[in-house]
């Protein structure tokens, strides 16, 4: 093959690889940044009120809460006379409730189904219709921000294209729906009473008709898209057993002085006042002392294999106090959408298109040295540096366009899917996010310009005689700044997708996470970065070979012809491939493997021990630990088969039959 | 056409410093043909370079057609190169990714001239050079002689009041290398001004003056 046409495909594959790197990236951009944009939105719509506190109750022990419990603090925080507007338990909703076995069935099954005997929804404001009516939970989804409607006499469709509105599938049950005022004005006007009226939704294959049977009034203001519903335990018949997590929003009164420490201290006094739930529980070496016990309740205790301590007078329940609007709180009411999940967001998109201009720029720069002398010759036949500048800029930025208009397209596509779209906060559709598309194709022309001002720089920056006389290439200095480049490029691609995602996105989930949704939608975004993240490494690696090629294609060949055998070849390939990656990057990342392998066992352990029987926290546990060990092993097969595919490359490159070529070749 | 004052150029490193030319002074006539010869490393494609403003002097004045250089923008030189240079090259220098016909039209476009003129040009030039049935070939396709020839089409298509040839025949076989001289020396009949850098004797001898350099100075003028 001549250098002519190598140089050629050399070319087009990397003209296509950047064209793949950007679709890829700016898909992940616009993704995260919708589902920002919106949270953020929804963050900054709610009142700015500081005094709204939730008080967020966990299992305390092995013998996990009861609803009693936590109804006994709601109830003497409400006997204190704290100055209370209003008060709501939300409970993220699991589909199913678990109760006492034998309770409500009298089969084995531990767990019932939501009906309106055995919940109902109280401390809503009504604001029409009565809640007598209410026979269903319904949790809302609010998928459009300004949807189209007809109305024709008492019925009301939902045009423009079909989305879930009201999500009431898990519910079997044929019944009324309850929405909460927001949705309410946006679907039926103001004027117009919704009660009586009928809501017909789309999910995306089947219409259904729900009866409005009440509009309460949101508190706090977009709880709705929260996730969450609101209940109120039955005294009579619910005696819950298990919950992830349950909360209390307290409304205070304007006028209040209750501070988040009067509640802390209230609840204090009452939980210490509680009779311990357990006697004793063990506390070794592997499950360290999570418990607010008191110095003088610790028992020591010497067994015949162990020795650990017993604690008495512990709690049953654990409290955390806290502010809702307070944006610094990881456990903000609003699950997705609060603002640090937001800001997260925002810093994954913000790295995904760091690791873009990096992998495009290093891309781009083994592309330097073949076009390097055509341009320097149009230079000295009397082309402009401007216009040289001009047209490697204009070349990138259209090649950054396509990709742009391609990323739009599958965008659209994955968007009139009804596979993807069910699990996303918001409408991925490109009329929806008409701003974000702008935003998106702005960083695409930006990272375009980038490129091509790097490349037009680094194609110029020699002198002209020299460039012409083949004299100049990448020095050692270059080369070891462009390694780092690349390594920098492959560890960036590495290190969030074992770290950032896995720790941050699975704290969110096992904090957070309640219901399978939710699940859905840490998974999808898993997979987004996860794929944006293992092309770019994929990437990364291909123009390392590809550049590594050109540059020992020549001292390859003088080896080779001095006698240098095939194998000793391959070895010295072998050997430079694992010190350039191996050593610098790979290693890293087996010791953050190491220590997330660690806290994932750990977490694994701490649900198992503490009774948290829950499928979906252990599920999610495991799920992300070998989701991790997974990624880890694919990671490990790619560089290996780079590494093979490298070593062959090279053998093809140094062929006999090219040898001469490459040893004549500058 | 080319006044050359005390003309010294130094490269530097990190570690050292090198002179490749000092006190160059040098008038080259209009329609002149000069040859310049030296050994390895005794300045002559630094003069070159200079004299085709690719390079800068570090010290001295130096003249072109009544323009004194000095001053010179980066993009004043490139102007000056695509108005009034041309430049042939040893190792050809044609650009892989333009067909013959690209090449030599190069040029024309950069002096934006007319599609209809530039394909008469290119035409014209093609076959003086006899290399017109290579139109549409690509560099690599072409034998070193034929490769040559496109680089003097594309180095007087533009009709340059100055050619600069950087050992024209270096890659070339004799008889290619006798038709090359041949070419320049009917440029030169036609009142190209032409400054040629050579090993050769046998093509200095074409030149109407033989400028020799050694070590960075001119030591002979012949």
């Amino acid at each position: 093959m001549s250098i002519q046409r190598q140089n050629k495909i050399h070319t087009w594959v990397v003209r296509t690889l950047m064209t793949m790197v950007l679709i890829v990236a700016l898909c992940t951009f616009y993704f995260f940044m919708i589902q920002s944009s919106f949270g953020l939105n929804v963050s900054n719509s709610r009142e700015a009120k500081k005094d709204l506190i939730v008080i967020s109750c966990y299992p305390g022990a092995n013998n996990p809460w009861k609803t009693d419990i936590i109804k006994s603090v709601a109830d003497t925080i409400m006997r204190k006379k704290l100055e209370l507007r209003n008060y709501v338990l939300t409970i993220p909703y699991n589909n199913t409730f678990l109760y006492k076995k034998g309770v409500y069935n009298q089969d084995d099954h531990d767990f019932c189904f939501v009906t309106k005997n055995n919940i109902k929804i109280l401390h809503p404001k009504v604001l029409e219709g009565s809640l007598d009516f209410v026979n269903k939970v319904s949790r809302e989804k609010f998928r459009m921000r300004n949807p189209e409607y007809i109305t024709a006499q008492n019925d009301t469709t939902i045009k423009n294209k079909p989305k879930k509105f009201i999500d009431t599938t898990f519910i079997a049950i044929k019944c009324g729906a309850i929405i909460p005022r927001s949705v309410a004005d946006e679907v039926f006007g103001k004027d117009m009473p919704a009660v009586g009226r009928t809501l017909r939704w789309c999910d995306r294959t089947n219409y259904h008709s729900e009866q409005v049977v009440c509009v309460y009034e949101d508190f706090p203001k977009y709880t709705g898209i929260a996730n969450n519903i609101y209940l109120s335990t039955n005294d009579d018949i619910l005696q819950l057993v298990e919950y992830d997590m349950l909360k209390y929003i307290f409304d205070l009164e304007d006028n209040s002085h209750l501070t988040l420490e009067r509640i802390k201290h209230t609840i204090d006094k009452y939980l210490d006042e509680l009779p311990s739930k357990s006697e004793y529980v063990e506390v070794g070496v592997s499950n360290p002392n999570n418990y607010d016990a008191k110095e003088d309740s610790i028992v020591k205790k010497n067994d015949t294999e162990i020795s650990f301590f017993m604690l008495s007078s512990q709690r049953p329940a654990q409290f955390i106090v806290y502010h809702l609007y307070d944006e610094n709180n990881m456990y903000d009411n609003f699950g997705w959408f609060n603002k640090n999940n937001s800001i997260n967001f925002i810093m994954l998109a913000m790295i995904i298109v760091f690791m873009a201009v990096i992998c495009l720029v290093n891309i781009t720069m083994t592309t330097v040295p073949l076009e390097m002398k055509n341009l320097n010759i149009r230079m000295v036949i009397g082309t402009s540096k401007r216009y040289v500048w001009m047209c490697q800029t204009a070349r990138y930025m259209f090649m950054a366009f396509v990709a742009f208009m391609l990323a739009m397209f599958i965008i659209g596509y994955v968007d009139s899917g009804k596979q993807l779209g069910q699990y996303m906060c918001t409408s991925m559709s490109i009329e929806d996010n008409k701003v974000m598309v702008w935003i998106t194709l702005l960083v695409a022309l930006s990272i375009g310009a980038l490129c091509g001002l790097c490349a037009a720089w680094y194609s110029t920056s020699m002198p002209m005689d020299r460039v012409l006389k083949a004299k100049v290439g990448m020095d050692r200095k270059m080369r070891k700044v462009r390694n780092w480049m690349l390594s920098v490029q492959f560890f960036m691609a590495l290190y969030p997708l074992c770290r950032l995602i896995s720790k941050s996105i699975n704290t969110i989930a096992n904090e957070m996470l309640t219901h399978n949704y939710e699940l859905d939608k840490h998974q999808t975004t898993n997979v987004f970065f996860g794929i944006s993240c293992m092309f770019i490494i994929f990437v990364t690696l291909f123009c390392m070979i590809m550049q590594q090629n050109r540059y020992m294609y020549r001292s390859i060949a003088i080896r080779k012809a001095l006698g240098t055998t095939n194998v000793e070849l391959a070895i010295m390939n072998i050997k430079h491939y694992v010190k350039l990656l191996f050593k610098s990057s790979v290693m890293y990342y087996i010791v953050a493997e190491i220590i997330l392998f660690f806290y994932m066992a750990s977490a694994i352990d701490y649900a198992l021990y503490f009774g948290w029987s829950d499928y979906l926290s252990i599920h999610v546990a495991k799920h992300s630990f070998l989701t991790d060990m997974m990624l880890l092993s694919v990671s490990f097969i790619i560089i290996t088969a780079i590494i093979v595919i490298s070593v062959v490359l090279h053998s093809i490159n140094t062929n006999d039959k090219n040898l001469s070529n490459a040893l004549k070749t500058e | 056409m080319i006044k050359l004052y005390n003309i010294r150029k130094v490269f530097h490193s990190k570690t050292s410093e090198t002179v490749s030319l000092q006190d160059i002074c040098l008038t080259v006539e209009q329609g002149e043909f000069v040859a310049i010869m030296g050994p390895s490393g005794s300045g002559k494609t630094t003069l070159l370079n200079i004299l085709g403003l690719i390079d800068r002097p570090t010290e001295g004045k130096y003249i072109l057609d009544g323009e004194d250089t000095d001053g010179f923008s980066d993009y004043q030189m490139t102007i000056f190169r695509r108005k009034k240079l041309g430049f042939i090259f040893q190792a050809f220098n044609l650009i892989d990714e333009l067909t013959v016909y690209e090449n030599v039209e190069l040029p024309l476009k950069l002096l934006n001239y007319p599609a209809n003129e530039r394909k008469e040009l290119v035409t014209e030039a093609l076959r003086r050079m006899e290399v017109s049935h290579r139109a549409e070939n690509y560099p690599n396709e072409l034998s070193g002689g034929q490769q040559q020839r496109v680089a003097f089409a594309r180095a007087i298509i533009s009709k340059p009041k100055l050619i600069l040839a950087d050992e024209p025949t270096g890659n070339l076989d004799s008889k290619n290398g006798l038709e090359a001289m041949q070419i320049l020396s009917e440029l030169h009949k036609e009142g190209a001004t032409i400054v040629m850098v050579t090993h050769n004797q046998r093509d200095a001898a074409y030149a109407d003056r033989i400028i020799n350099l050694f070590d960075g100075r001119i030591i002979e003028v012949k």
